[in-house]
This record gives structure tokens, C-alpha cells and sequence, in this order.
């Protein structure tokens, strides 16, 4: 639990690179716009983790997409998930046109996320697994 | 001859006016009827307008037999009494709910109530002059009378009172709780007025006795005297130590009182511990010095906790208690006008000093909520409003154990108490809804407060980490089964604890249950609010009622589909 992370800034930078890399594999091709809630540092929650840690999380909506194409949408994440032997993990919504799916990087164990939100607009999101900010654990912590 | 054809005529005339005026106060009954009043003056007022509505009916058929009965007396056969019909049923009353009363609604009872008073009036005074001219009584005619000018009396008193209300209250809703005790104060009655009263004066004693309260509609009585105070004597208050805490004050005025009163304590503990600090003499002064030193403690980590945060609403001080176990109550979010306001109600482990993961959760629960709510508003509340049990001094204290729930019976009553005060307060609305997560001996509290409140406590309850919630089915929480959900991850050491009545994640308890997701194989008590899991877009989708869109577990290892029957469909769905 005290051990090194990684960084908050190399966690941002694979936080990005993995929704982009979804994004340019879909068609349409999406314009991502940022959602504003979340993004950046985020407490970390989980239980037996010391106080301090944090989860860095962006989410961008999916943009330029038609309605109708959205089921469609979700097909090609989960496959392009499959494709870079991502986990997907769980799924739901599907049966009324609104696609869910939370999955887990391989190998590094970011939490990914295509979500469905009222108005029939899509989130596509990353987050990465709790770390000390600058990547060391302070000298003195735990709760 | 004459008596008879005279009698006969009587009766005729008096069909026909008990034809016109039988359902004089009918609209007025179903008009009140259509609303699910909790305390004040509605209520005791409907119930004295269908009493009236009654004696209405009774008097003139009174009145139709005894003009029959003169027809037989002068050799007539038997007249027909016609059947004085008129169903008053109320279309729908829901309970609970955030739904205020149309003023229009309000209108037309004054307006069926004036117009009964015209018109039994002059019906009154016909009918006695026939049934007098017949020399029979008149007291059915006087019944008439006594009803009109009820009628009339009461059309003076709520059309000064509604006038009033339009005056202060803005908005096209009437809130119902101002509704239920000011415009129909008249037939209030109830103690509070005095403690209420009293507390204009600024009088402590009142304010304490008034927060021990948590009776059901204490908080609507609060809320309609504050909107009807008007801004001469509001701002008197909020200074006063401890009137934030009053549930029924809109959260923005509990907001500014306690952030006053926390900013009035910490000068105050400031200086007492220096003073604390100068005398220190003693090694067994410590206790004293010590004890302040906790409470500033406290007030700084409230300040804290209050610093506004990107990306969040500015926070709300709804309570807070510095002494003893310490209390804290903070919404982010104002629940007063959010489409969806959820309380989060921690447990076991939980004091002041720890409630920064409780907090946090609150937070995630609102960001989460509002990512996928589209244009509805969230207000998310963590309510550390009880003496929640601790694990070591459980051990020797019953009351704070786990393994007892005396504190969630306790705690029960403050949060419905505090439930009630949303819903006093909250803007009108017909479709703003309410819910409540209950975490570890949480829910058990949760359930406590759920079964005080039968169908006015929340529209979904969500149960995680339950231990049990005190009763044996779900049912007996107050609301729909289907609208309490259970989420369990596997091995959470307090969900099974499951010994305060059925375990919820049983199938027989008749909850649903909902999946915590990648939580399933991570197993920790508290992993539920793990950002950006499954779990948390779960609760957030309760939340926002998006029940369609839970998240079901998939494939783990590639091959196995954990908890298959929960998502039958899914593996097809998905590949298709």
C-alpha cells in the first residue's frame, strides 16, 4: 500500500492515450468534448488504501454521433476492447438501446467505461488505479 | 284538500332545491381530497367540510321526509324520496413526494365555499319557510343556515391567508407545507405554535426543545412559519447558536446559520483554549485543555471539508455537533431545488473525525449521478446526523455496538426527522425524487427511520454492506419492494453480519438486487464507491432511476460469467 506508483502526470497521459485509442477506432469517427465532472485527481475510496492516494479520471463525451448509431457504437468499443485483450467485465442497458460496458485494461489495471446518459448521449471514460500524486508515498501517512 | 295539494307542493319545492344544492360542498371535499396533507390544518379542515358535506345531505332529506310524511298524514300516497347521489372520491392522493398544491386548486375552494355560502343561505330561508309554513320544524332548514355561514366565514379566513401566502412565497406551487399550516391554520392547533413563537424571542430553551422534537409534520410547521416570517424577522435568527440545525428551514438559511455558529464556536474555543493553555498548571488539567483542543480540532476539519471543489456544487452545512460523537450534515447540491436528492447514510466506524471517506462518497455519488441524469439536478447529502457505533467501544458499550441496534433506532428517528425536512423544504415538484443509501449498520439505521415514515421516507432505498435492516421483508420498509435495492460484495465482512432481521441480500427478504460489479472479486466493505467502477455508475443509475441501464457482471477470465442469471440475455446482446 506505501509502496512507489507511478506518477499523477504519467497516469493522465494513459488515462488519454486509451480513450483516444477507443475513439479513433470507432465509425463515426467521434468528436471527443471533455466531461467537466471528475476529471483529474480523485480521492482514492477503496477500502485499506492510505489516505492520500488518488485515482486520476477522464471521461469525454462522444460527439458528432447519430442517435440511431449508438447500440452500433457499442459493438465497436467492446470489440476494440477485446481487441487489445482489455477485460470487459460488465454490461447492461443493451436491451433497451442503451449501451453500458465497464472493462479493465490489460495489463495495467485501468478501469474503462462506455456509458449511457439521459438525452441518449455517450461517455466513453478511463480511470487509472490509486497512487501517490508524485509517484512516492509522503513519509509519514495511513488511516 | 287544500293541506294535502299544499303539502304536496312544499315537498316538490324542496326536491328541487335539495336537487341544486345537495352537492354544494362536493368540489370542495374532492378538491382537498386530491391531496395527501401530512399536518397542520388541512387535514382537521377536510374532515370538518365532510362533515358539513354530510349534515348537508342529512338536513335536507330530514327535511324531504318530513314533508313525505305530512303528504301521507293528509291521505297522499307515499311520495318518492329521491336519492341524494355525488361521489367524492379523490382522483389519486400519493403520498409523500416533493409535489406542491396549485394555487388554482386553492382558488376554486374558495370560490365553491363562497358560493355555498350564497346560495344555502337563500335555501335555507326558503326551505324554512316551507317547512314552517307547513308547521312542521325548521331545524333542517337552520342546518342550511349554520353550513352557509361556515362557508362563508371560512371563505373570508383563507382568502386573507392565501392573499398572504402570495405575498411572501414566490413561485406558481404552493409548497405543501405551507399550504397544510398556514392556509389552513385556522385548524392547526398544535403545540409547536408556542415553542415557535418563543423562539422569535430568541429563546434557547424552545430552540432545544424544538430539535429534541422529531414528530412527523414538525418539519412542515417549521417550514411554513419561516416563509411566513417575512424579512424583518428572518435575519434575527440566523445567529442564534443551533437554528440551523432545525429541520424544515431551507438549506440555504441552515447553510448560513451553522457556517455563523461554527464561526462564533471556533472564536469561542480559540479563546478558551488559550485561556485553557495559561492556567495549565496541573497534569490533570489536561482532561479540560485536551477536550477543547478536539472540538477546534473538529471545526477546522469541517472548514475543510467545506472548501470549495472544482468540479462539485459548493457545499451545504446542513448540522453539525462538535461534542460528544460529533455531528455532520453536508450536501453538495442544494436539495431544496435538485430534481434528485440523495442522502448517504454511513455506519459502523463512522465519527466525526473519520468522516472524510464519507464525505468523499457523497461527492462521488454526486458526480457520478450527475454524469448520467442529463438535464436533472442531484443533491447528494452525507448524513452524520447519529452516534453511529464504534467497533472497540462497542465492545463495551451495548448501545455502541454493532452487534445492537439501539443507535440505529435512535438514528432511525433523526433521519426521518431529517427526511421530512427535505421534503418541507424542497421547491414543489412532480417529479423531484427522493432516495437514500444506507451503508453497513447504515441501512440498518435507514431501515429504522423507513418504517416511522410509511410511504413518505424516500422513492428508492439502496441497501450496501446491509447487516439487515430490522425487518423480516422488504415490504415492511414502507414502499415497493421493487424500489429497495441490496448490493453486496462478496465477502463483506458486516453484509454477513446478517443479523438484524432477514439478511436483504436473501431472496426472500423480496428486495432487488443490484450488482457492485468489479467489486464482486475485490470483496471489501467499502470498495462500493470506488471511482469509476461499475458499482458506483450502479448506484448512480438508482439514483437517477435508470433502472433499465444497471450494469450486469460479464465475462471475468474470458470464459466465466459470473452470477449468469442476473443477465441471461447479456452474452447474446453482446455479440450480436
Amino acid at each position: 500500500m506505501n509502496q512507489p506508483t507511478i506518477t499523477q502526470a504519467q497516469a493522465d497521459a494513459r488515462v488519454t492515450q486509451l480513450i483516444r485509442d477507443t475513439a479513433a477506432a470507432l465509425t463515426p469517427p467521434p468528436r471527443l468534448e471533455l466531461v467537466p465532472h471528475g476529471t483529474g485527481a480523485n480521492d482514492c475510496l477503496h477500502d485499506g488504501e492510505p489516505e492520500g492516494k488518488v485515482v486520476i479520471n477522464r471521461a469525454y463525451w462522444l460527439r458528432d454521433i447519430p442517435k440511431s448509431q449508438s447500440m452500433n457504437i457499442g459493438r465497436q468499443v467492446k470489440s476494440y476492447w477485446e481487441a487489445q485483450e482489455h477485460r470487459i467485465v460488465s454490461a447492461g442497458g443493451w436491451q433497451v438501446g442503451h449501451p453500458n460496458i465497464g472493462g479493465v485494461s490489460q495489463p495495467d489495471g485501468y478501469l474503462l467505461a462506455l456509458v449511457w446518459t439521459e438525452g441518449d448521449n455517450l461517455y466513453l471514460e478511463a480511470t487509472s488505479p490509486c497512487l501517490w500524486p508524485d509517484g512516492t508515498p509522503p513519509a509519514r501517512n495511513g488511516r | 284538500m287544500a293541506d294535502y295539494t299544499a303539502a304536496q307542493d312544499a315537498l316538490k319545492r324542496a326536491t328541487l332545491l335539495a336537487a341544486d344544492h345537495h352537492t354544494a360542498l362536493d368540489s370542495a371535499v374532492r378538491l382537498m381530497n386530491a391531496h395527501a396533507w401530512v399536518g397542520g390544518g388541512a387535514q382537521p379542515f377536510t374532515e370538518i367540510l365532510t362533515a358539513h358535506r354530510a349534515r348537508l345531505r342529512s338536513s335536507l332529506a330530514a327535511a324531504l321526509h318530513a314533508l313525505a310524511d305530512l303528504v301521507v298524514r293528509h291521505g297522499g300516497p307515499a311520495p318518492a324520496i329521491p336519492a341524494m347521489t355525488g361521489d367524492v372520491a379523490a382522483i389519486s392522493a400519493t403520498p409523500g413526494g416533493f409535489q406542491g398544491i396549485d394555487p388554482r386548486a386553492m382558488a376554486g375552494l374558495l370560490a365553491t365555499l363562497d358560493q355555498a355560502g350564497h346560495t344555502l343561505a337563500a335555501a335555507g330561508s326558503r326551505l324554512a319557510a316551507d317547512l314552517s309554513g307547513q308547521g312542521l320544524s325548521a331545524q333542517p332548514a337552520q342546518a342550511l343556515g349554520h353550513i352557509a355561514t361556515w362557508a362563508t366565514d371560512q371563505t373570508a379566513d383563507l382568502r386573507r391567508r392565501l392573499t398572504r401566502i402570495r405575498q411572501t412565497v414566490p413561485g406558481p406551487m404552493l409548497p405543501a407545507a405551507i399550504t397544510a399550516y398556514e392556509l389552513f391554520g385556522a385548524h392547526a392547533g398544535e403545540a409547536p405554535d408556542l415553542l415557535l413563537s418563543q423562539l422569535l424571542k430568541r429563546d434557547t430553551n424552545a430552540l432545544t426543545r424544538l430539535l429534541a422534537r422529531q414528530d412527523t409534520g414538525l418539519a412542515a410547521r417549521i417550514n411554513a412559519w419561516w416563509h411566513t416570517l417575512g424579512n424583518d424577522l428572518q435575519p434575527r435568527l440566523l445567529d442564534m447558536a443551533g437554528f440551523g440545525l432545525l429541520n424544515g428551514l431551507p438549506a440555504a438559511i441552515r447553510d448560513q446559520a451553522n457556517r455563523r455558529w461554527l464561526a462564533t464556536e471556533k472564536t469561542r474555543l480559540t479563546t478558551a483554549l488559550a485561556a485553557a493553555t495559561k492556567s495549565f498548571t496541573h497534569p490533570l488539567d489536561i482532561g479540560g485543555w485536551e477536550q477543547v483542543a478536539n472540538q477546534l480540532r473538529r471545526i477546522e476539519f469541517i472548514e475543510a471539508q467545506l472548501q470549495p471543489r472544482p468540479g462539485y456544487p459548493p457545499p451545504l452545512l446542513l448540522g453539525f455537533d462538535v461534542t460528544g460523537q460529533g455531528r455532520l450534515i453536508v450536501s453538495w447540491g442544494d436539495p431544496d431545488t435538485a430534481d434528485i436528492t440523495v442522502t448517504n447514510v454511513s455506519g459502523l466506524t463512522t465519527r466525526l473525525e473519520t468522516a472524510a471517506g464519507d464525505l468523499a462518497q457523497a461527492r462521488a455519488l454526486w458526480q457520478q449521478a450527475t454524469k448520467t441524469s442529463g438535464a436533472q439536478t442531484v443533491a447528494s447529502i452525507t448524513w452524520y446526523g447519529y452516534d453511529a457505533p464504534q467497533i472497540d467501544p462497542g465492545l463495551l458499550s451495548p448501545s455502541r455496538s454493532v452487534a445492537s441496534d439501539d443507535a440505529a433506532k435512535r438514528g432511525g428517528a433523526a433521519l426521518a426527522a431529517f427526511q421530512d425536512g427535505l421534503h418541507a423544504a424542497h421547491e414543489p415538484s412532480s417529479t423531484a425524487r427522493a432516495v437514500v443509501i444506507g451503508h453497513s449498520y447504515g441501512s440498518l439505521t435507514t431501515g429504522q427511520a423507513a418504517t416511522l415514515r410509511p410511504g413518505r421516507f424516500a422513492d428508492d432505498l439502496i441497501l450496501v454492506g446491509s447487516p439487515g435492516v430490522g425487518v423480516e421483508h422488504a415490504a415492511q420498509l414502507g414502499l415497493d419492494p421493487k424500489h429497495v435495492w441490496v448490493g453486496e460484495a462478496g465477502g463483506d465482512p458486516v453484509a454477513a453480519l446478517g443479523r438484524f432481521g432477514t439478511d436483504p441480500g436473501h431472496d426472500s427478504f423480496g428486495a432487488q438486487h443490484f450488482p457492485v460489479g468489479r467489486n464482486i472479486w475485490t470483496a471489501a466493505h467499502s470498495s462500493y464507491w470506488d471511482p469509476a467502477s461499475a458499482s458506483l455508475r450502479n448506484m448512480g443509475r438508482l439514483i437517477n432511476g435508470q433502472y433499465d441501464d444497471l450494469e450486469q457482471p460479464h465475462h471475468l477470465d474470458g470464459a466465466q460469467l459470473l452470477m449468469p442469471e442476473l443477465a441471461p440475455d447479456l452474452v447474446d446482446q453482446l455479440d450480436r
